[in-house]
């Protein structure tokens, strides 16, 4: 593969008819400079292995007949005047086939390639899958890809902090749980000056319902909070809120498939649930 | 060459071994394909669980009605060309008179038979289905972006035993004698093939389906 | 959301909110209503893995007064706004990639010639209001909590003053 020069807009010289404009990112520019192509055959073999004892996985991968019938379906390709190298199907081409095609033997420049499709131009919004004449799961086949980018720590540097910060919070943006507290009273002071004895009650056992908000709500949305109040007090709910670390209900561990984080997120929340006998779970995200 | 292909031990072989191997591997390849797949989604926690009869049949349905389904009705065209030709890949062999003669020799059973003015519009129809599909792998960009060797070369599989048997039908370009062997060896390639490539959307299209469908439905939402 | 084996019954907030609102504990105020034509934007969450798409209309229907216009397509069929999957959460320095790939949006949104959105999730949310500037459109997005804060009616005992 021939070096590549920022300038052109391209970033990999493996299809010519891929055009895109240079983006900085650090969670993708620093992190190239460490991989080494045995690096990442390592990786992309070991997730390929998991991946070959997978119906999800294989089943796609042997039915594709390549006919394309999916790529009206995606918004990246509508939006990009049917720019082939957007359609959902192509890719899996350039991300899925093209790895097992070398078996992982790509350079790092290729594979910052493929993070930038997996994460930067795929939703996982499943719209294909309902477009494609045999229900192909490609939302699923990318984020393998998407593991593998995030083994190989290829992963957008905004994203990968709030992952790093649920692994140490859970929850998405380095909130402490004193910050947390302090935001639900201080929003409680707030709407008691429109409605009447409004209560945000914190960990109250055997509550009907447990709201868990997006983390972004008590760091610089809260006024969701207000209004769920509001709602909820006037709905005259017997709701509550959970104290201890596990109350975001954002998880992006599963954008970047760090199953870890993921499944420790959705443990928190259960964990919470189960801990104060809560009846039913809000999720906001 | 030619003489080789006009000995008559080539003619007995492929018209008996070859076409029982073919069939035996058909057979048998399917079967086990479409075992191994179910028993890999078995040991996956995520897909058994969610698999119900109903939401398949449902989406399987909606996919198999022409223009039932949002893609379909999008794309008439693609549309049409994809039902006719599959219908005619599956029914005319089927159904064809001399298949239906030459089993009847065999084994002395035999069923309903299309017409000969019929089935040659038929195999028309897929020969015709066939060059639309490759010139679309030409043409069309999204199509042209994602195509490999091998998407042309089960496109020829599928086109080979009917363009040979269309040309063995009317007699044309070849002796008869020629072109029906051709047609067997290109039939059992075709039937060899469909378990162990692509062609094999053909066996997992209803298990991608079922799975898909149920999915969607046990979601409360739909895949059409 | 909605795993088979989950131990909890879990809920999407407008699944919650249309409980409240269907069975009357909460009462939408005639006068506070919103005004002029709505389109709602369906999160691929809510309506391809929820199926909740009528849910978010019985919702729009009971807190607004103006027709919903609905985008084209809609329901399952809808485009993703472009803000899911992680999609808003890679970060500033892709703002611009993404709302390029989100033109559709935009268009299904001129299409329908409305000002108010209703994004009812927090993704959407975000994403629409991005490109709505990014376009240059006139408009913004709703959230559903804003919406049914602001219209239901607060009942005396709840009253300040
Ligand atoms: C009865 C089961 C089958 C089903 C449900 C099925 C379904 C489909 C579908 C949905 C497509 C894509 C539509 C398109 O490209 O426009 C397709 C394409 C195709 N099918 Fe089938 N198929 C079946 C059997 C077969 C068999 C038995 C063969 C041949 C041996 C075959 C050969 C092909 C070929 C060659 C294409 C490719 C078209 C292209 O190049 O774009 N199919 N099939
Ligand atoms: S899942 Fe990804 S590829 Fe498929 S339609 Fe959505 S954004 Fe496009
Ligand atoms: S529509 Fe399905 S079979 Fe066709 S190219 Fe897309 S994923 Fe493959």
């Amino acid at each position: 593969m021939a070096e590549v020069s920022v300038k052109e807009g391209v970033e990999t010289r493996d299809w010519i008819e891929l055009k895109r404009k240079p983006v900085a990112d650090i969670g993708f520019d620093e992190t190239v400079k460490n991989l080494t192509t045995e690096k990442i055959e390592k990786v992309v073999n070991a997730v390929l292995n998991i991946g070959k004892n997978a119906a999800r996985f294989m089943a796609p991968l042997e039915t594709c007949i390549h006919c394309a019938l999916c790529s009206t379906a995606c918004h990246w390709y509508l939006s990009h005047d049917k720019d082939p190298t957007y359609a959902p199907v192509a890719k899996v081409k350039m991300t899925l086939w093209e790895l097992i095609k070398r078996k992982g033997k790509v350079s790092p420049e290729f594979m910052k390639q493929v993070a930038r499709i997996v994460f930067c131009e795929c939703n996982l919004c499943r719209r294909c899958s309902m477009y494609c004449p045999f229900g192909l799961d490609i939302a699923y086949q990318l984020g393998m890809v998407r593991r593998i980018c995030f083994i190989l720590g290829l992963v957008p540097q905004n994203i990968l902090d709030q992952t790093h910060s649920l692994s140490a919070t859970l929850n998405q943006l380095w909130l402490t749980q004193g910050d947390w507290i302090d935001t639900m009273q201080w929003q409680e002071e707030e709407v008691r000056a429109e409605i009447k004895n409004v209560r945000i009650p914190i960990d109250k056992e055997g509550a009907d319902v447990m709201w868990c908000p997006l983390g972004t709500e008590p760091k610089v949305a809260t006024y969701h909070i207000a209004r769920t109040a509001k709602i909820m007090n006037v709905a005259g709910i017997d709701w509550t809120v959970s104290a201890q670390d596990g109350w975001d209900s954002a998880n992006m561990g599963m954008f970047i498939r760090d199953m870890e984080t993921m499944q420790r997120v959705v443990r928190g929340i259960y964990d919470n649930a189960m801990r104060l006998k809560i009846k039913r779970v809000v999720l906001t995200e | 060459m030619y003489d080789f292909i006009k000995d008559p031990s080539i003619y007995n072989f492929v018209r008996g071994p070859l076409v029982w191997i073919a069939f035996l591997v058909f057979i048998g390849g399917s079967i086990y394909k479409i075992r191994e797949m179910v028993l890999l989604a078995k040991k996956e926690k995520v897909v058994y669980p969610y698999m119900d009869l109903k939401l398949s049949l449902r989406s399987l349905l909606h996919w198999l009605i022409p223009f039932n389904s949002r893609n379909w009705r999008l794309r008439p065209v693609v549309t049409t060309v994809t039902f006719l030709f599959h219908i005619g890949l599956v029914i005319l062999p089927v159904f064809l008179l001399a298949h239906n003669v030459l089993i009847y020799e065999s084994w002395g059973i035999s069923w309903w038979t299309l017409s000969e003015g019929l089935s040659d519009i038929m195999a028309m129809i897929v020969i015709g289905c066939c060059i639309f599909f490759a010139l679309r792998r030409i043409f069309a960009p999204e199509v042209r972006f994602v195509t490999f060797a091998d998407d042309y070369l089960i496109l020829a599989i599928a086109f080979l035993p009917f363009i040979t048997g269309f040309l063995a039908y009317h007699q044309w370009l070849l002796p008869h004698k020629i072109m029906v062997i051709l047609h067997m060896i290109f039939g059992s390639l075709m039937l060899i093939t469909i378990p162990f490539t692509r062609l094999g959307h053909m066996l997992y299209f209803f298990l991608t389906r079922a799975y898909m469908g149920s999915d969607q439905g046990y979601r409360h939402s739909k895949d059409w | 959301m909605g795993w088979k084996d989950s131990p909890i019954e879990t809920l999407h907030p407008i699944e919650f909110y249309y409980e409240l609102v269907s069975t009357g504990r909460i009462k939408i105020d005639k006068n506070k209503k919103i005004k002029g034509p709505i389109t709602i934007q369906d999160p691929c969450n809510l309506v391809r893995l929820r199926g909740a798409g009528e849910k978010v209309r019985y919702l729009v229907n009971a807190t607004c007064e103006g027709p919903i216009i609905e985008m084209q397509p809609n329901r399952e069929h809808n485009f993703c706004c472009n803000g899911g999957g992680g999609g808003n959460a890679i970060g500033p320095p892709w703002k611009r990639n993404r709302c390029e790939g989100a033109r559709v949006k935009a268009e299904q949104i001129i299409a329908t010639g409305c000002h108010n959105i209703c994004a009812p999730c927090h993704n959407c949310y975000t994403s629409i209001n991005d490109v709505l500037k990014f376009y240059n459109l006139e408009g913004h997005a709703m959230f559903m909590d804003e919406i049914l804060a602001e219209t239901m009616e607060v009942p005396e005992e709840f009253k300040v003053g």
